[in-house]
Formats: structure tokens, C-alpha cells, sequence
């Protein structure tokens, strides 16, 4: 079986079957799709689709346990629920959006529209922009071993304003030690692990 | 709340948990009934005053009755250094590697490099911990030992002279380095940048580990460095005046 359909859906209903089958393709480009009748390939993390597709009634309960599951091994997968009746708030943030088998033609057309758009864009991974770019070169010379003097050298900056720097990283990132900055650097592909040993 | 001698112990417990492994470190065990803190101490032979001291003071972080604690004799102050060691190598640091390795094992295949980080990381710190504390057994407390018994049984011959000036505690002092930084730096890791786990239960209870851990360590360097240290600096003064004579 191809685990690796971008799209998967978890649908029962022969109807809601044929519906998304035809919308997808419209809105997806025709995309494949692939039907499986149970989500628990999903929960334990066997498939990851970029877009999941499913009906409120074909989570295992505790609802949001099975759907924090789901997003912890498919983080950057995106979810759309069907469902009958209004969700409450906790489900909802597990999911990217929900389509109301209520709601009218117009707005279910505009919310698959705006599902299939959102993963051109969120293929880029999460990183951590609190701290500015300069700083970011910082954090990699340190996990890199540099001294203070020799970052102000390769940055031709004084010492002081790399301390300044480092003074203002630890605050905000709440890592003190060069140890813990280094897994910060690995962890944000700032650096990567052979650069480290190459050091 | 203030414990004094009439506290029974077990308010004392209601009151404020954390105090349960230091009472471990007087070795006191649990089942103890209704019996006060005067009574405890006695049936262990505790130094009522001590103990009231180190509990009070662990509890309250604004306590710290620098003056008094350094009344203590010092083989009173290390021993209870010593037993806090054993606690955490013996005890902290085995679980809490245990607990990380679970999570590893827990964490999805694309996440487990990030988690292997932690494991690293935590390798690490295991190690300095076990070095700076191995330093402080294997060559601090064994002089100060030496040298407090020799300044009350007031024997201080031409070798004690000799090594107060080539040890002295101050030296330690210097370098005594923070442990606590990186345990500080491994809770933000796991808070703000590690992947989530499906088994948030398990972050929640390392997070509880390494929050108690970092202040019951805060707790004793602040006894190393305000009591131990500058008892010892006295002690050492004086040895050098006395012998300038
Ligand atoms: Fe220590
Ligand atoms: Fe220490």
C-alpha cells in the first residue's frame, strides 16, 4: 500500500466518499487520494499525509488524545475534520480546519480551497525568530566553540559587543551554558551535527 | 510556615513536600506517627538546632542565617553535604537518566535525533556533576576534616601550617563552579525548543524532577559557599595568626 499519498482520508460514507473525491479533484489538482477505514495508522505514526482528511466519528476516543497523537507524529501534516455538529474549542486546535456537513456549497468550496492552499506555503519548518539574525550567527560561532575573541574577529566586531550579544541570547532563550546553546543550534538547523565534530 | 521543635514532623510534610528528601538526609524514614521534631531528632540523634536550621532555611529562601549555621561544627556541615551527594548520584541522577532514555524511546522515529541531544546533554551534566562532586569528596571535605581536627584538638604542627597555606579553602571557592546552569539550560530545552511528545506525562514528570533537583542544589551550594566556605576561611585565619607567633 502507498503510505506516502499526500492525501488520506478516513471517510465512511459512500456519498461524503464521492463528494471529496470530486472536489479534490477541482481544488487539488487531482490529486490521489487514498481511503483507509481506520485512523489508527495515523495515530501510531505509520502515515504521515500531508493532508488528512477525516470524519469526526472515525476518531477513537478520548478525541483529543487520539488527535494530539496524530500532530505529534505528523507535524506538518494538515487536518481537516467533517463533522455533524458544532466541536468544541480543544478539538478544534488539533485540526486545521472543519468542514460543517451543514454548511452551504459556497463555504465548504472556500474552505477545501484554503486547505489545499495552506501546505504550498508551510513547508518551511518552524524556526525560532526571536532572536535576530545577527544573533543567530553568534549562537552558531559559540556552538561552533569559538571564543568570545574570535567571534569579535570573524564578525569584526569589539568583544564587548559580543558579550552584549551573548548577555541578550541567554535572556532570550533561557540557555546559559555553550553546552545548552549548542543543542539550541542543532535543534534550529542552525548548525548541523558533522559541522560540530568537524570542529 | 516557621518548623520549630514542637512541629510534628508530618505538618511539617503537609506543609511543604519538598521536605521529604531532607529528611531522608537525617536519616529519617517515614511511618515516623505523630512524633514532634524535638522527639525525631533525639530518636535519630539529630542536632535539633542544625536540623531546624537546614529545614528552615531550605524552606524559606530569604532564611538564611549565615551566622548561626556557621556555629555548626563542620563535621556536623559536611556530613549533611556528603548525604545530599549520595542522594543525587545515588538516587536524582539514575532516575532522571532513566526518565530522559524513556522519552527517547517514546519519541517518534523523525524526532529521535532531537531527543538523542537531550540524551547527550544530560550525559554531560551527569558527568560534571559527578566530577565536581568527586572533587569535593576526594580532596575538599578530606582537608577540611584534617584541618578541623586538628585546630580543636589543638594540635597544629608545622605540616597543618604547611597545608592550610598550599590547599586553603578558597581556592575551592574560586572555582567552585554552578551546576545548576545546565540543569537550568535542560529544563528551557524540553520547554521551549524540544518536539512534544505523545506522552506529555512523562515531560511533565522530568520537568518536576529537574525543577526540585535545581533548588534542592541551589539549596546546597548556598551551604557550601556561605557556610562551609567561610567557616573554613576563619578557621584557616586563625591557624596562620596563631602561628605567626
Ligand atoms: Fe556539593
Ligand atoms: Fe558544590
Amino acid at each position: 500500500m502507498n503510505t506516502n499519498s499526500e492525501i488520506v482520508a478516513v471517510v465512511s460514507q459512500g456519498l461524503l466518499r464521492a463528494a471529496i473525491r470530486h472536489l479534490i479533484k477541482t481544488y487539488a489538482n487531482n490529486a490521489d487520494v487514498m481511503y483507509i477505514s481506520s485512523l489508527k495508522n495515523c495515530i501510531d505514526g505509520k502515515f504521515c499525509p500531508a493532508y488528512l482528511i477525516l470524519e469526526s466519528n472515525s476518531i477513537p476516543e478520548p478525541v483529543c488524545f487520539s488527535l494530539e497523537k496524530i500532530r505529534s507524529k505528523n507535524k506538518h501534516g494538515e487536518i481537516l475534520l467533517i463533522e455533524n455538529n458544532p466541536i468544541n474549542d480543544a478539538v478544534k486546535s488539533f485540526v486545521s480546519d472543519v468542514l460543517y456537513i451543514n454548511d452551504n456549497e459556497e463555504i465548504i468550496i472556500e474552505k477545501l480551497r484554503r486547505f489545499f492552499i495552506r501546505i504550498e506555503n508551510s513547508h518551511t519548518f518552524h524556526v525560532d525568530d526571536t532572536i535576530s539574525d545577527r544573533e543567530k550567527e553568534i549562537v552558531k560561532l559559540v556552538a561552533l566553540g569559538k571564543t568570545n575573541k574570535e567571534i569579535s574577529d570573524i564578525l569584526f566586531i569589539s568583544p564587548h559587543t559580543v558579550i552584549t550579544h551573548r548577555k541578550n541570547i541567554t535572556a532570550k532563550l533561557g540557555i546559559k551554558t555553550i553546552a545548552g546553546l549548542t543543542v539550541y543550534a542543532i535543534l534550529n538547523n542552525l548548525i548541523e551535527t558533522d559541522e560540530l565534530s568537524a570542529e | 510556615m516557621n518548623i520549630k521543635a514542637g512541629t510534628k514532623l508530618s505538618d511539617a510534610i503537609h506543609n511543604n513536600y519538598l521536605l521529604l528528601p531532607i529528611l531522608n538526609r537525617f536519616g529519617i524514614q517515614l511511618g515516623f506517627g505523630d512524633i514532634t521534631v524535638e522527639q525525631i531528632c533525639e530518636k535519630q540523634e539529630v542536632n535539633l538546632k542544625f536540623f531546624l536550621e537546614i529545614v528552615n532555611s531550605f524552606l524559606d529562601k530569604n532564611y538564611f542565617p549565615e551566622a548561626e549555621l556557621q556555629n555548626f561544627p563542620l563535621k556536623l556541615i559536611v556530613d549533611y553535604i556528603k548525604r545530599s551527594h549520595v542522594f543525587y548520584l545515588d538516587f536524582k541522577m539514575p532516575q532522571i537518566e532513566q526518565m530522559i532514555n524513556n522519552l527517547y524511546e517514546l519519541a517518534p522515529s523523525e524526532n529521535k535525533k532531537s531527543f538523542q541531544l537531550i540524551r547527550n546533554f544530560f550525559a554531560e551534566y551527569k558527568k560534571d556533576l559527578f566530577n565536581h562532586i568527586e572533587k569535593e569528596e576526594k580532596e575538599v571535605h578530606p582537608y577540611i576534616l584534617k584541618i578541623d581536627q586538628a585546630y580543636y584538638s589543638n594540635t597544629i604542627t608545622g605540616d597543618i601550617v604547611e597545608l592550610v597555606n598550599k590547599e586553603s579553602i578558597s581556592k575551592y571557592a574560586d572555582d567552585h563552579d554552578n551546576v545548576e546552569d545546565k540543569l537550568y539550560d535542560l529544563k528551557n530545552l524540553i520547554i521551549k525548543y524540544l518536539p512534544p511528545i505523545p506522552d506529555y506525562t512523562l515531560s511533565n514528570a522530568i520537568l518536576f524532577e529537574l525543577f526540585r533537583l535545581e533548588r534542592d542544589l541551589n539549596d546546597h551550594s548556598r551551604i557550601e559557599e556561605k557556610v562551609l566556605v567561610p567557616k573554613m576561611q576563619a578557621i584557616e585565619k586563625q591557624i596562620l595568626e596563631s602561628n605567626e607567633y
